[in-house]
C-alpha cells in the first residue's frame, strides 16, 4: 500500500481542491424559466491578469444589474466565466462555455490574440462574441459574423493621437508637419503593436517624420538603452503604447535622463491608467493620453437613467477594488460592452438564436452607451461610432481635450515644462 | 523473462492506445472531445520530446521551439501560397531537422545542465526573431487561419477527423519510440544517458546517436506544430513558443515516465485531462489551477520519480501473476 | 562617445544585480550541486515582504534590509528542508523538473495569495538622479549597485577567510572527502542554501524602489542567473559577479544600438556562444 501512497495523495489533492472550490456559479433554483447564460472569458491568470481579473468583476455587475432588471427576455442572466492566459487555453475554455455550458454570448476578452482564437469557435456554433477588449483590425477585418466590438479598433485609436499631434499639436508648436520629428514607442504585444501600426500609418499620411520606432517586451527593468536611443533622434514628440508598470519606468527614465520630449502622446492603457497621475505626481500634467472615453463626469450622459448606471458602475465596481482611485478603462469598457448588449441589445432581437442576435445588433442605433460613444456596426461588427478620446493629465485628473462634443477643458504645458531642451 | 512481462506489459499498453480512439465518440460534447485531442496531440507532442530527451535523460526545455517551427512554417506557406498544410508539415519538419542539426550540432556535446539551459536560450532567441520579424510572420500580433474545411487544408468543422488525425499521430510517435527503443540507435542512446563515458568506451559514437535522437525528436515534434496550428486556427509567438509550452513537454513525460515509450503517453492521458478539467473548475480563483498542476508534479517527482508507468507495469504485472496462478500454473 | 557611457554605466547598474542574483545561485550549484530553476521566485517574495513592510509598518527597504533578510533565510532553510533535501542524490534532470514545478507554485500561490497588481514602492529616492560629470545616474540604482557589489564581495571573503567558508569549499571540491575530514555534509548543505536564497532576497529588496513586485516578476530572473552563473564559469563566485556585469552591459548595448526588442536575445546569443566555444565560462577556471 505504501507503494500508491504518492498516488492517493495526489487523489486526495484533486479531491479536496474540486470540493473545496465548487463548480461554477450554481443556477437560480426556483427560477421559472431557464437561465440564459452568458460566459465571460479573460485572463485570470498570467501576465494580464490584473486587467483581465477588473473586466471579469464588471462583467459581473452589469450581469447584476441587468438581473435586477428583470434579466434578459425574461430569464435571469447566468454568468459563467473561464481564465484564458492565452490563446489556446481560450480555445479550449470557449469550447468548455459553449459545449458543456450552453453559453449564447460571450464577453471578452482583453487580449486580441484571444479574441481571434475565441472568435473562431462562436464563429463555427453561432454564439456570439461581445468584444470589448481587444483592439487588433484583424478581428473585424477576417469576415467573423458573430463577432462585435463595442470599442475602437487599434490602428483607428493609434491614428486618432497620430491626427491630433499632426493638426492641432503641430499648430500649438509652431512645427510644420513636415519638419515635426515623432518617435513610436510600444509595448511588443499585439495590443501594442496594432495601435502602433496605426499610429504610424497616419503620421506618414501627414507628412511627419518618424525618426524612430522601437518595441520592447513588457518584462523590461531597466529602459535606459531604449531612452537613450530614441533620444539620438531627437523626436519632438513621442507616440507611447504602454501598460501601466512600462509607463512609468519609461516616463520615470525620460525624466532622468533628461529626455522628456516637447509632446508625449500616450496611446491607451497605461497612460490612462489611474495609477500613472498618482505614480509620477504633478509633473504628469500635459502628458497625452489616447484612449476610449474615461472618467467622463457624468453630466456627459444626459439621459437620467444612464447616468444613474454609470454612476452605480462606478460605485460597485470601487467597492470591489478600494485601491484604484478610478475604475479603469477596460473595466469601463468591459462593462459597456456587456451592459449595452444585454439591456439594449437583446431586447431588440426577436429571439434569441444567432441569426437574430446579429440582427438586433447591427439594426440597433444608439447615440450613447455608457462609454460615451453611440453603437453604431459596420456589417464587419466593428463599431464605427467608436471613437477615441484625446485626453489630458491635469492636476491629476483625465481631461477630455477631443472630440469638442464631449471636450471639458483646455490644453495645457504644449510643450512639456519639464521637456528637454 | 523481465523482457517477456515488459514487452506483454508493452501489449497491454498498445491496446490501450489503440483503443483510445473510441473515446471520442463517447464523449457527452464537442468540449470534452476537444480535451481528447489535445491528449492525443500532447502524447504525440511528449512522445517526441521523450525520444531524445528522455531516453539519454538530457532535457530540452526548449521543445516549444519546433512546435513553433512547425506551426508557423506550414501556416505561413498555407496563408501566403496555398500550399496545403500537410507539405507544409513535411517543409517544417524539414527546417526543424535543419535547425536540429545545426542547435544539436553546437550544443549536444555539453554536459547536462549547459545542454538544458541552451535549449531555454534557443527557444528564446527564436521567439524574439519571430516577433521582431514582423513582415513575414505578423509578429506579435499573430497569424489566423480562415476557416475553409476540407481534408486538403486539414481543417474540419467536427472534432472527431482531428482525433483521428492527433491519435494517428499519437500512434505514429509511440511506434518510433518503441521501434527505437529496440533497435542499436535505442540502445545506444540508453547506454548514453546512463553514463556517456562508460558508453564510448564501449565504442558507442555518442555524439552521432545523440545528434540523429535529437533530429528525429525535433522532427516529431514540428509535425505535432503543424497539426497543432490547424487545430487552434491562431498561432502566435508568446504562445506557441513559450516556456509553459516547453514545460509542458517535461511535465508529461515525466509523470507517466520519462525513457519509456508508453511514459508520454499514459502521461497525457492522465494530466492533459485533468488540467483542463482543473482549469474549468477553478478558474473563479487566479492561479489556483496551475498551482495545484504544481504541486502534483512536486510530490510526484519527490516520490515517485519514475513516474506513474512502473506503477502501471507492475500493476499489470501483479494481475498477470494472478491469472497465472488462477490457471493453476 | 558621452551616450556611450552613459549606457554603459546603466549597463553596469543593472549588472550589479544581476551579480548579485547569480551569486546565490552559483553557490547553490557550486556546493550542492543543484540546479535552482526557482530562483528568481525568492527575489519576487523578497520584493513582496518589503513592499508589506513598507506598507503596513512603513520602514523603507533600506530600513527593512534585516527583517528581510532574515525572513528569506528562514524560507530558504524551509525550502532546502522540506524540498531540496529529499532531491539531493538525484539526477538532475529530476532537480531541474522539481524547482521548474517549484517556481510554478510559487508564482501562482502569490497570485492566489495577493492577486495580480503590481505593489511599487515610491519612496523619495525613487526618481533621484545624483550627476557626475556629464553622466546621470538614478540614485537608486547606485545604491542598488554598491549593495549587490558589496555583498558579493563579502560573500567571496566569507569563502576564502572564514572556517565555515573554507568547509563548503571543500564541499564543493569533493563531498565524500570533505565529510570524512568531519565536515557535516547536510548542515553544510542547508547553510549554503539558506546564503544564497539571502542573496537573492537581498537583491529583490534592492529593486523594490525601483520595480514593482507582481507574481511573474521573479521569472526572467531565474533564467537570466544561470546565464550569468554559466558564464561565469559556473561555480565562481568572483566569475559570476564579472558574469552579471557583463551582463547587465551588453544587455544595455544591445537595445542601444539594436532595440530594446533585442536586449533579452542579445544575452541568450552570447550565452550559447559562450556554451559552444567557452563552456568552462568566460572568467572561470578552464
Amino acid at each position: 500500500m505504501k507503494k500508491f501512497l504518492p498516488i492517493l495523495l495526489i487523489l486526495v489533492l484533486l479531491a479536496t481542491t474540486f470540493t473545496g472550490c465548487g463548480g461554477g456559479t450554481g443556477g437560480e433554483e426556483g427560477a421559472d424559466s431557464e437561465p440564459f447564460k452568458v460566459g465571460a472569458i479573460y485572463p485570470l491568470s498570467g501576465a494580464n491578469a490584473l486587467l483581465g481579473n477588473q473586466c471579469l468583476t464588471a462583467v459581473q455587475i452589469a450581469v447584476d444589474m441587468v438581473n435586477e432588471a428583470g434579466g434578459v427576455h425574461g430569464r435571469q442572466v447566468e454568468l459563467i466565466e473561464a481564465d484564458a492566459p492565452d490563446p489556446t487555453v481560450a480555445t479550449t475554455e470557449a469550447g468548455r462555455l459553449v459545449d458543456q455550458q450552453g453559453v449564447e454570448v460571450i464577453f471578452g476578452s482583453l487580449a486580441s490574440g484571444n479574441a481571434i482564437a475565441i472568435a473562431g469557435v462562436t464563429e463555427r456554433t453561432g454564439v456570439s462574441l461581445v468584444e470589448s477588449g481587444g483592439v487588433a483590425d484583424a478581428l473585424t477585418d477576417s469576415g467573423f459574423q458573430n463577432v462585435f466590438r463595442i470599442l475602437d479598433k487599434g490602428s483607428l485609436r493609434g491614428a486618432t493621437g497620430a491626427n491630433y499631434v499632426g493638426t492641432e499639436l503641430a499648430d500649438m508648436l509652431g512645427i510644420a508637419p513636415s519638419d515635426m520629428r515623432v518617435a513610436i514607442i510600444h509595448e511588443e504585444s499585439s495590443y501594442g503593436t496594432s495601435v502602433a501600426d496605426g499610429a504610424e500609418a497616419k503620421a506618414k499620411e501627414l507628412g511627419l517624420n518618424v525618426v524612430a520606432r522601437e518595441h520592447y517586451a513588457t518584462t523590461i527593468t531597466d529602459m535606459s538603452a531604449l531612452v537613450l536611443k530614441i533620444n539620438e533622434a531627437k523626436p519632438d514628440v513621442l507616440l507611447s503604447v504602454n501598460y501601466i508598470n512600462d509607463a512609468i519606468l519609461l516616463v520615470d527614465t525620460l525624466k532622468q535622463y533628461n529626455a522628456v520630449p516637447k509632446v508625449f502622446m500616450g496611446l491607451g492603457a497605461g497612460t490612462t491608467d489611474p495609477n500613472f497621475a498618482a505614480t509620477i505626481g504633478a509633473d504628469s500634467d500635459g502628458f497625452f493620453c489616447t484612449d476610449m472615453p474615461t472618467n467622463l463626469p457624468l453630466d456627459v450622459f444626459t439621459d437620467e437613467e444612464m447616468r444613474a448606471t454609470v454612476s452605480a458602475f462606478r460605485e460597485a465596481f470601487l467597492a470591489k477594488f478600494p485601491d484604484l482611485l478610478n475604475v479603469s478603462i477596460a473595466a469601463e469598457a468591459a462593462f459597456a460592452g456587456a451592459y449595452t448588449f444585454m439591456n439594449e441589445i437583446l431586447p431588440n432581437a426577436e429571439t434569441l438564436d444567432p441569426e437574430s442576435i446579429r440582427e438586433a445588433a447591427l439594426s440597433t442605433k444608439l447615440d450613447m452607451t455608457t462609454l460615451g460613444f453611440g453603437w453604431d456596426l459596420g456589417d464587419d461588427g466593428q463599431n464605427y461610432a467608436a471613437s477615441a478620446n484625446v485626453n489630458q493629465w491635469q492636476g491629476g485628473e483625465v481631461v477630455t481635450i477631443a472630440p469638442d462634443k464631449l471636450k471639458n477643458g483646455d490644453v495645457i504645458n504644449v510643450p512639456l515644462p519639464i521637456a528637454a531642451e | 523473462m523481465i523482457n517477456k512481462i515488459l514487452s506483454r506489459n508493452n501489449s497491454v499498453l498498445w491496446i490501450i492506445a489503440l483503443a483510445s480512439i473510441i473515446v471520442p465518440f463517447f464523449m457527452p460534447n464537442r468540449y470534452f472531445q476537444d480535451i481528447i485531442v489535445m491528449t492525443f496531440l500532447w502524447a504525440g507532442l511528449a512522445c517526441s520530446w521523450n525520444l531524445y530527451s528522455g531516453y539519454c535523460n538530457r532535457l530540452s526545455i526548449g521543445h516549444a521551439a519546433y512546435l513553433g517551427i512547425g506551426a508557423y512554417s506550414s501556416t505561413l506557406l498555407y496563408i501566403n501560397f496555398g500550399i496545403s498544410p500537410w507539405i507544409g508539415m513535411l517543409v517544417g519538419g524539414a527546417i526543424s531537422a535543419v535547425a536540429a542539426l545545426i542547435i544539436g550540432g553546437s550544443t549536444l556535446r555539453l554536459k547536462g545542465t549547459f545542454f538544458v539551459l541552451s535549449t531555454i536560450a534557443f527557444a528564446e532567441i527564436l521567439k524574439v526573431m519571430t516577433i521582431t520579424s514582423k513582415d513575414i510572420t505578423e509578429g506579435a500580433l499573430g497569424v489566423f487561419i480562415p476557416y475553409e474545411p476540407s481534408f486538403m487544408n486539414m481543417i474540419w468543422a467536427s472534432k472527431i477527423p482531428y482525433a483521428f488525425l492527433t491519435w494517428i499521430y499519437m500512434l505514429v510517435a509511440l511506434f518510433i519510440c518503441v521501434k527505437m527503443e529496440k533497435s542499436k540507435l535505442g540502445y545506444s542512446l540508453i547506454a548514453v544517458g546512463e553514463n556517456q563515458e562508460a558508453a564510448e568506451n564501449l565504442g558507442v559514437n555518442s555524439s552521432r546517436t545523440m545528434l540523429i535522437a535529437f533530429v528525429m525528436s525535433a522532427v516529431l515534434t514540428s509535425f505535432g506544430g503543424t497539426i497543432y496550428a490547424q487545430y487552434i486556427m491562431f498561432i502566435e509567438p508568446t504562445s506557441v513558443m513559450s516556456l509553459m509550452n516547453s514545460v509542458n513537454f517535461i511535465l508529461l513525460a515525466i509523470t507517466g515516465g520519462m525513457g519509456t515509450a508508453f511514459g508520454p503517453m499514459v502521461g497525457s492521458f492522465i494530466l492533459t485531462p485533468i488540467s483542463n478539467l482543473l482549469r474549468g473548475y477553478l478558474s473563479s480563483v487566479s492561479g489556483l489551477h496551475t498551482f495545484v498542476l504544481g504541486m502534483i508534479l512536486i510530490v510526484i517527482l519527490l516520490f515517485r520519480p519514475d513516474g506513474i508507468l512502473p506503477q502501471l507495469k507492475l500493476f499489470f504485472n501483479g494481475l498477470i501473476k494472478k491469472s497465472k496462478v488462477r490457471k493453476g500454473v | 562617445m558621452e551616450q556611450i557611457l552613459q549606457v554603459f554605466i546603466s549597463g553596469i547598474f543593472s549588472g550589479g544585480i544581476y551579480a548579485l542574483v547569480s551569486v546565490g545561485l552559483a553557490l547553490i550549484f557550486g556546493i550542492i550541486g543543484l540546479v535552482n530553476f526557482a530562483h528568481g521566485e525568492f527575489l519576487m517574495l523578497s520584493m513582496y515582504f518589503a513592499y508589506w513592510m513598507y506598507n503596513i509598518i512603513g520602514l523603507d527597504p533600506y530600513q527593512s534590509m534585516l527583517i528581510n533578510l532574515a525572513i528569506m533565510a528562514i524560507i530558504g532553510y524551509l525550502t532546502y528542508k522540506i524540498v531540496m533535501e529529499r532531491v539531493l542524490e538525484a539526477n538532475h534532470s529530476i532537480q531541474i523538473i522539481l524547482t521548474l514545478a517549484l517556481s510554478m507554485v510559487l508564482q501562482n500561490l502569490a497570485l492566489m495569495l495577493w492577486k495580480a497588481d503590481y505593489r511599487s514602492i515610491r519612496i523619495d529616492m525613487t526618481t533621484d538622479t545624483t550627476y557626475v560629470g556629464f553622466l546621470t545616474l538614478s540614485t537608486p540604482r547606485i545604491v542598488a549597485f554598491v549593495i549587490a557589489i558589496g555583498a558579493s564581495v563579502l560573500l567571496y571573503l566569507f569563502l576564502q577567510k572564514t572556517y565555515t567558508g573554507a568547509a563548503m569549499r571543500a564541499v564543493a571540491q569533493n563531498g565524500k572527502a570533505a565529510q570524512l575530514m568531519g565536515i557535516n555534509l547536510k548542515r553544510t548543505y542547508g547553510l549554503a542554501f539558506t546564503i544564497g536564497i539571502s542573496l537573492v532576497g537581498l537583491a529583490g529588496l534592492l529593486l523594490s524602489p525601483i520595480y514593482p513586485a507582481f507574481p511573474l516578476v521573479g521569472s526572467n530572473f531565474s533564467t537570466l542567473a544561470f546565464i550569468v552563473v554559466v558564464i561565469g564559469g559556473l561555480t565562481s563566485i568572483p566569475g559570476s559577479i564579472m558574469g552579471g556585469l557583463l551582463i547587465g552591459v551588453v544587455e544595455s548595448f544591445a537595445g542601444y544600438f539594436a532595440g530594446p526588442a533585442y536586449q533579452q536575445a542579445a544575452y541568450f546569443l552570447l550565452f550559447i556562444l559562450v556554451l559552444i566555444f567557452k563552456p568552462n565560462g568566460l572568467f572561470g577556471k578552464s
